[in-house]
């Protein structure tokens, strides 16, 4: 059974409509990119599947479970975000800020169980050493790992990732997006969205691409990422080389 | 590698002992202190006498104990604001806690139920009367400010824009009072009143501030959890558990009573809020189960000392606190802003 459904669910944002009817399925293991020109809802979708902004019409199930019948603290249990941008102002150390992802499991303090949750977490995304570092002396890859360690500090069977790599230089952009395979492939869901296709062909099991709100696409990578597909979201010419797993820009410099 | 990190909290523990081991320890030490000085362990022995000197060290004993007590408030709800606002320059005098408590005691001048003020003399029938005012015009501001932000989704922009436009109105009406209805003395009041000076309190005063202290503290202590993850944004706080429009509410409420006890009492120490938060910041990072309790006892520690330097620099003259307190501070905070602290936040 799919872990997430989200089912004909429109979103506003004010009295903009960002999500129209968008309907989706994803189950448990996947990785999902979610792909799209700026504004087309891709943070919106997320967000609303984190359980951060309610949906006017349709409903997101959770483990078949509606996600309003969930509290903010069961849900933050299941469901490891980590938003596009994340600028904490104060000085704490890396474990410090990772800790902060166990406050759904604790009443007053800390105990030494989160304590060991959270190196944990560091672990996994192979940034334990780097726990008594203060994050503001982190570089920029060091510092997206340490995100997603506090999202996977909550012990998430889904984890949502807004454009993790975007800030990112090349090396440490497949660094994390092979962070994020591994992840999924023991047995995490994931859910991301991308900027970067030629990534989202080559790590993504399936794509889901929007367009003004609504779902245009959702399959696989090699059945959404076309060169019809992409000209009609991004309206532009792309080229996409399936032996390289690659999607380039048609338009050379003139 | 753990270790390490285990070892550094044990440090600020530690830290925090130290601080609290001086702060305690400032209250006979700054007692010595004032237009006659008497070294401590003749304080200690002189609280018990009778003799004039004796009630004098009584009185600079209740100032320092005041001050402990309204430094560890605005300390405290220093740290509490800026988390709230996610700035490092708000306290909870962005609230318009200041002007707001001003206009109390304008008001109660113009009701004549501070004090009776004839053209050349005010009487005070009960100088607590000036206080209940003020506190009850900080709270309202505070919860006319709140409402108004409620209306647009309490987010920090919401509050400071509510805040900052509410402020201006009650300064306006302030000056409005000022102008058109207070007489000479009674302006002196209010202006006189807006210095922060510890000598206003009294006896009773200090027993309200003794009274509110562990609710205060305790509210300010059990926050820190959440204060940690409302800077962190408001979708990182949903999605880890907590409703931060909430945890944004109790804060700025806990804060404000904090500082509105405060302010009724001894005047306006705005600058207290922002400096022993960012001295606390430096000292011990920004985790506010250390930063809390760090800038409380900081802030303690300051305005014990600054009211013994106001006591002594230009004896006899006593010297309102206030007025100290921001000639050293100001200087001491934009050094530690130049020299560049921790609070630059991540790199790129």
């Amino acid at each position: 059974m799919a872990v997430i459904r989200v089912r004909g669910v429109s979103v506003y944002l004010g009295d903009h409509q960002a999500l129209r009817s968008v309907e989706l399925e994803v189950e448990r293991g996947e990785l999902l990119a979610v792909i799209g020109p700026n504004g087309s809802g891709k943070t919106t979708l997320l967000r609303t599947i984190a359980g951060v902004l309610k949906p006017r019409v349709g409903t997101v199930y959770i483990d078949g479970r509606e996600l309003r019948e969930y509290s903010r603290r069961e849900l933050a249990r299941r469901l490891g975000y980590v938003p596009q941008r994340l600028a904490p102002q104060q000085s704490l150390t890396v474990l410090e800020f990772v800790l902060t992802g166990r406050r759904a499991y604790i009443s007053f303090d800390y105990t030494r169980r989160d304590y060991e949750k959270a190196l944990e977490a560091l672990r996994k995304v192979g940034a334990e050493d780097l726990a008594d570092r203060p994050l503001s002396a982190l570089s920029g890859g060091e510092f997206q790992r340490v995100i997603i360690a506090r999202a996977l500090a909550c012990e998430p069977e889904v984890l949502i990732l807004d454009e993790p790599t975007s800030n990112l230089d090349p090396k440490y952009q497949v660094e994390i997006m092979e962070l994020v395979r591994r992840l999924s492939r023991s047995g995490m869901t994931v859910i991301s969205s991308m900027h970067d296709l030629t990534q989202v062909y080559r790590y993504a099991d399936k794509v889901l691409a929007l367009k003004d709100g609504r779902v245009y696409a959702c399959g696989r990578p090699e059945e959404v990422l076309t060169e019809d597909n992409l000209r009609q979201i991004y309206g532009v010419k792309v080229r996409v080389l399936p032996e390289y797993k690659a999607v380039i820009p048609d338009q050379l410099p003139t | 590698m753990a270790q390490r990190v285990y070892e550094l909290f044990e440090k600020r523990v530690s830290l925090l002992l130290v601080l609290a081991a001086l702060t305690v320890a400032s209250v006979p030490a700054t007692v010595a202190f004032g237009t006659v000085y008497k070294p401590w362990e003749v304080v200690l022995g002189l609280l018990e006498g009778s003799s004039d000197v004796a009630q004098a060290l009584v009185l600079r004993f209740r100032r320092a104990l005041v001050s402990l007590l309204v430094g560890a408030f605005l300390g405290g709800a220093g740290v509490l604001t800026q988390a709230a606002f996610r700035n490092q320059l708000a306290s909870p005098f962005t609230l318009g806690i200041s002007s707001a408590s001003a206009l109390g005691v304008a008001v109660a001048l113009v009701l004549g139920v501070g004090g009776r003020g004839g053209s050349w003399f005010v009487t005070f029938s009960s100088p607590a009367v000036l206080a209940l005012f003020a506190f009850t015009f900080s709270l309202a501001q505070t919860l006319l400010v709140l409402l108004l932000a409620w209306r647009a989704g309490l987010d920090p922009r919401a509050l400071i824009l509510a805040s900052i436009s509410l402020n201006f109105l009650y300064q306006a009406v302030l000056y409005l009072v000022q102008y058109l209805v207070l007489n000479e003395i009674q302006l002196a009041t209010v202006v006189f009143w807006t210095f922060g000076d510890l000598g206003r309190a009294g006896w009773q005063e200090l027993s309200f501030l003794l009274a509110g202290s562990p609710v205060i503290t305790l509210a300010y202590l059990l926050l820190h959890k959440d204060l940690d993850l409302l800077l962190l944004g408001d979708d990182v706080a949903e999605t880890s558990g907590i409703n931060p429009r909430r945890t944004r509410l109790i804060t700025v409420i806990a804060a404000a009573l904090g500082a509105a006890l405060a302010t009724s009492f001894v005047g306006i120490l705005a600058f207290l809020c922002l400096l022993s938060p960012h001295l606390a910041r430096l000292l011990i990072g920004g985790r506010h189960k250390y930063l809390v309790p760090a800038s409380m006892l900081i802030g303690a520690l300051i305005l014990e000392w600054a009211d013994a330097i106001s006591r002594t620099i230009l004896s006899p003259v006593v010297l309102p606190v206030g007025v100290t307190l921001s000639m050293v501070g100001a200087p001491l905070l934009v050094y530690l802003l130049l020299r560049g602290g921790p609070s630059g936040g991540h790199k790129g």
